[in-house]
C-alpha cells in the first residue's frame, strides 16, 4: 500500500466511525481491505478506535466503574435508562448487560429465595439506582467529606462541602459540574441540584434539557446548555456559556424569569429582580486544570493569598487586579507603525492550550521597532513585590550586541524608566542565545544574570523585588526555569541593584526608552503575567513551577511529527520539537 | 431435589455471567472491526449478548466461550445488515466472510494490544492526551470539542487524526519489539 492508501484507509474509517461515511466510503474501504496489508492495517486502526470508544477513562488514568457494580445494579440501571437509549453508549451498553443481568437475576431470585437476607447486605442495597453521578476528577481538592475523591459517587441528598481546590461530576447522561471551592453543593435528585455558595460550571450533555440549579436567590433552568453560576452571600450571577438559560427568583411567583444566552451573563440578589451584568463565564473553571499545565499554574496562581495583578491574554487583553476587580486594558504597541496584521499578535501558549501574545522584534533597528504590549493606566508598585512570567525567546532577529529585549518594564516619566526583567544578547552573541539582567536606573551598568535562554524555549521567570528607598537600592531575586527542556528551577540572581522601580505604565514584551517611550520589544511570546504582592517564598515559587511541568511526560516524548505553524487552524496543538518529540504527520487528502 | 436444581442454575447464571464479563470488551471489538460504527456496535452487541443467554444451554465447558460467541457475532451482524434501513453503508456479506475469521485471531490478543495503547498514550504530549480525552473519555462529540477550543470542526477532526494515526504506529512499534524480543 502507499502511504496515501494508508492515510486513505484510515480516514475512511474515522468517517464510518463518526457516522460521516457514504455508501461511496463504504464500497472504497472494502477495496483497499481486499489486501493483507489492507486488512491488517484496517483491523489495527478499527481496534485502537474500538479501545478508545469502549473505555479510554481506564487508559487515561481515570478509573472505569467496576463491572461487579455494573453487574449487581443492572437492573435498576436499566429501567431507568430505557428510556434514555440511543443517547449514549454507556446508556446501550448498560441495557446490553441489563438484558443478561436481568435474566440473571430471576434466576438468582427463583435459585436463592431462600436466603433472601443476602440481598439485604450493604454491598447490594447499596444500587445505583440512587447514584446520581460519578466524581470524575478533582484538583487539589479537600472536601469535608472525608474519601471523597474519583470514582466517589453522589446520591440524592447528598451534600458536597469543598473546602479548596475543584472537582467534576457527571452523571448518567454525560452532564458534568465542575464546582469550584470554597463551595457547598446539595444533590437533590437527578437534574438537580441546589448550590449554597461557591461557583459551578455545568455542561449539559448533548440532547439533555432541564437541569436545574436552585440557589438562596434564584432557579437557574438549562435550556440545552452550559453556563456558569456563582453564588455569594449578596447574590447568585449566571453567566450562559453556550445555548439558552432560563434566571428567574427562586420563588416562581416572585417575579420575571429572563432568558438568557451565549455571551450574556445576570444577577439576581435578595430582591429577586434579574439585573443583567458583564460576562465573565471565561473566569469560571468549565474544565479541570491537568498538572503540569497552564492552566494547572494559574489556578494556583490566581489562588495565591497575596495576587495582585494578572494577565492571561486567554479572551482579551486585561490586566486584572485581584485587589479591587478593577479590569485595565493591555494594548498592543506597534513602533514604527509596523505589524498591521492583528492575527499576528496572539500565538499558542506553553504546551499548546493556552494562548499567548506575541512580542515581535523587526530586524533593523532592533530596539525600536516591533510589537510589543503595555497597561492603559499607571501602576504604582509597593515596596516589596514578586512577578512571574512565562515566555517564550524566539532569538534575536540578527547579531546586535547593542540589543535590549525587555520582557517587563515600567516608566514613570522621560527621566525614570526600569527593566524589572530584559533579555541582552550572550556572551557568545549568537542570535539563538539571550541573557537575563536588571536595570532600573538608565545610567547605572546592567545587573547581569546566570539565567540563559534559548531560542525557541518556553521559560517559566519569578522576580522578586525589595525596594530599599533610604540606599535607593533594591534587592532583587531571579529565578528561571527551562520549560521546554524541562529544566530545574533555578535561582540565577540575588543581590542589590541600584533604584528603585518607577512606577507608571507596565510594559509586557517591551520597555521604554526616555526619548521614544516604546521600545526595546522582546522576539518572543508571553503567554501568563502575574504580580504579587509581597516577597514569595522560594518554597511557593518552586511550587508554582511543578504545576507548569509534568512528569508525566519525559523528554523523548512519544513522537508527534511535523505540526503546523502556530497561527494555523490548528495551531493550539502544537507540540515541543526540542525535547525529541516528533511533529504529527501531515495528512494526506482523501 | 428442587433445590438442586436451583443450585444448578444459579451455577449456570453464574458462569454465563462470568464468561460474558470475561469476554464483554473482546465482543465489542470484534463487532466494531465487522461493523465499524460505535453506536451500532453497541446495539449488535446487546442483541448478541440475549442470543448468548438463550442459547448458552448449547454452549460446551469444552469450547472457546470468545470464539463461540464470535460465531453468534457474526451472525447477528448479518441480521442486522439485512434489517438495517442503512444496510448500503455497511460492509458486504462477501467483505465480512473475507475479514471475520481473521478478525477473531487478532481480538484474541487485544490485551497485549491494550498494554501497548495504555503505554503509547502515556507517551503523548500531555495536550495530545488531553484531547483524546475530551473525545473519548468525555465524550464529547468533535463540534463540541472545536466549540470549546475555538477551532474549526475539520481541524479538531484531522488534530484527532493525526493523534491516533501516531498512537497507532507506535502500538504498531511495541508489538513488533515485543514480538522479536519474544
Amino acid at each position: 500500500m502507499t502511504p496515501e492508501e494508508h492515510s486513505a484507509l484510515c480516514q475512511l474509517v474515522d468517517a464510518l466511525v463518526e457516522g460521516r461515511g457514504s455508501e461511496e466510503d463504504v464500497r472504497r474501504l472494502e477495496e483497499l481491505v481486499r489486501t493483507p496489508e489492507g486488512r491488517e492495517l484496517y483491523i489495527d486502526y478499527v481496534l485502537l478506535l474500538g479501545e478508545l470508544h469502549w473505555g479510554a477513562g481506564g487508559l487515561l488514568e481515570v478509573p472505569d466503574s467496576p463491572i461487579r457494580e455494573n453487574l449487581s445494579g443492572i437492573r435498576a440501571e436499566v429501567t431507568r435508562k430505557q428510556s434514555f437509549a440511543g443517547q449514549n453508549k454507556i446508556t446501550r451498553r448498560l441495557v446490553a448487560w441489563g438484558l443478561v443481568g436481568m435474566a440473571a437475576a430471576v434466576g438468582f431470585c427463583l435459585a436463592l429465595l431462600w436466603r433472601w437476607h443476602a440481598f439485604l447486605t450493604p454491598e447490594i442495597t447499596r444500587l445505583p439506582e440512587s447514584r446520581i453521578a460519578t466524581c470524575v476528577d478533582v484538583f487539589e481538592a479537600s472536601f469535608e467529606t472525608p474519601h471523597l475523591t474519583v470514582g466517589s459517587p453522589l446520591q440524592s441528598g447528598d451534600i458536597v462541602r469543598l473546602h479548596s481546590g475543584l472537582a467534576a461530576w457527571r452523571d448518567q447522561h454525560g452532564t458534568t459540574w465542575t464546582l469550584e471551592a470554597p463551595a457547598v453543593l446539595r444533590v437533590d435528585d437527578a437534574q438537580n441540584v441546589t448550590l449554597t455558595s461557591g461557583k459551578m460550571v455545568v455542561q449539559l450533555a448533548p440532547g439533555c434539557r432541564g437541569f436545574l440549579v436552585k440557589t438562596p436567590h434564584a432557579r437557574v433552568m438549562d435550556r440545552g446548555t452550559s453556563f456558569a453560576v456563582e453564588v455569594t452571600s449578596e447574590a447568585t450571577r449566571v453567566h450562559v456559556l453556550t445555548g439558552k438559560v432560563a434566571l428567574g427568583p427562586l420563588q416562581p411567583d416572585g417575579g420575571d424569569v429572563q432568558e438568557l444566552g451565549k455571551g450574556q451573563a445576570a444577577m439576581v440578589g435578595s430582591a429577586g429582580r434579574v439585573v443583567t451584568i458583564p460576562w465573565g463565564g471565561h473566569r469560571f473553571w468549565a474544565h479541570i486544570p491537568k498538572k503540569g499545565s497552564v492552566a494547572a499554574w494559574r489556578y494556583v496562581a490566581l489562588h495565591d493569598p497575596h495576587i495582585w495583578l494578572s494577565a492571561d491574554f486567554e479572551q482579551e487583553a486585561a490586566l486584572y487586579n485581584h485587589r479591587d476587580g478593577h479590569v485595565g486594558t493591555v494594548f498592543p504597541v506597534r513602533m514604527r507603525g509596523t505589524f498591521s496584521d492583528l492575527s499576528a499578535q496572539w500565538a499558542t501558549g506553553y504546551g499548546g492550550q493556552s494562548r499567548a501574545v506575541r512580542v515581535i522584534r523587526a530586524n533593523r533597528d532592533g530596539n525600536a521597532n516591533g510589537l510589543g504590549w503595555q497597561s492603559e493606566e499607571p501602576l504604582t508598585f509597593p515596596n516589596r513585590f514578586t512577578a512571574e512570567i512565562i515566555f517564550r525567546f524566539d532569538g534575536w532577529p540578527e547579531e546586535s550586541p547593542e540589543a535590549v529585549g525587555s520582557l517587563l518594564a515600567t516608566r514613570q516619566d522621560a527621566h525614570r524608566c526600569g527593566f524589572l526583567l530584559a533579555a541582552v544578547p550572550s556572551e557568545t552573541g549568537a542570535p539563538s542565545e539571550a541573557a537575563l539582567a536588571h536595570l532600573l536606573v538608565a545610567d547605572q551598568n546592567w545587573a547581569q544574570t546566570r539565567g540563559r535562554l534559548s531560542a525557541g524555549h518556553w521559560y517559566f521567570a519569578v522576580v522578586t523585588i525589595q525596594t530599599d528607598e533610604q540606599r535607593n537600592s533594591t534587592h532583587v531575586c531571579t529565578y528561571l526555569q527551562n520549560l521546554t527542556a524541562y529544566g530545574e528551577l533555578e535561582k540565577v540572581f540575588d543581590g542589590w541593584v541600584a533604584g528603585t522601580v518607577p512606577s507608571g505604565t507596565l510594559g509586557i514584551g517591551k520597555g521604554f526608552d526616555a526619548r521614544l517611550a516604546h521600545a526595546y520589544p522582546f522576539p518572543g511570546a508571553i503567554d501568563e503575567v502575574c504580580f504579587y504582592n509581597g516577597i514569595m517564598e522560594e518554597e511557593t515559587i518552586r511550587r508554582h513551577a511543578d504545576f507548569l511541568v509534568t512528569q508525566a511526560t519525559p523528554a523523548g516524548a512519544m513522537p508527534l511529527p511535523n505540526e503546523a505553524a502556530e497561527g494555523s487552524d490548528i495551531g493550539d496543538i502544537l507540540i515541543r520539537t526540542d525535547n525529541g518529540a516528533i511533529p504529527l504527520e501531515k495528512p494526506s487528502s482523501k | 431435589m428442587q433445590s438442586g436444581t436451583e443450585g444448578q442454575n444459579e451455577s449456570r447464571n453464574e458462569i454465563f455471567v462470568r464468561l460474558l464479563a470475561g469476554i464483554q470488551r473482546k465482543l465489542f471489538l470484534y463487532v466494531m472491526v465487522l461493523v465499524p460504527d460505535p453506536q451500532e456496535v453497541e446495539e449488535i452487541v446487546q442483541d448478541v449478548s440475549v442470543v448468548l443467554w438463550r442459547r448458552f444451554e448449547d454452549f460446551r465447558p469444552e469450547e472457546d466461550f470468545f470464539r463461540w460467541a464470535c460465531g453468534i457475532a457474526r451472525n447477528e451482524v448479518l441480521k442486522h445488515r439485512e434489517r438495517s434501513a442503512r444496510a448500503a453503508r455497511l460492509f458486504s456479506p462477501e467483505f465480512l466472510e473475507h475479514i471475520a475469521n481473521h478478525a477473531v485471531h487478532v481480538v484474541e490478543t487485544v490485551d497485549e494490544r491494550r498494554e501497548a495503547l495504555r503505554q503509547c498514550l502515556q507517551e503523548l504530549q500531555p495536550h495530545h492526551r488531553d484531547l483524546l480525552n475530551q473525545r473519548y473519555f468525555q465524550q464529547m462529540s468533535t463540534e463540541q470539542i472545536a466549540q470549546l477550543r475555538g477551532k474549526s470542526v475539520e481541524a479538531v477532526r484531522r488534530m484527532l487524526h493525526r493523534i491516533r494515526m501516531a498512537v497507532l504506529k507506535c502500538i504498531q512499534h511495541k508489538l513488533r519489539t515485543a514480538e522479536e524480543t519474544a
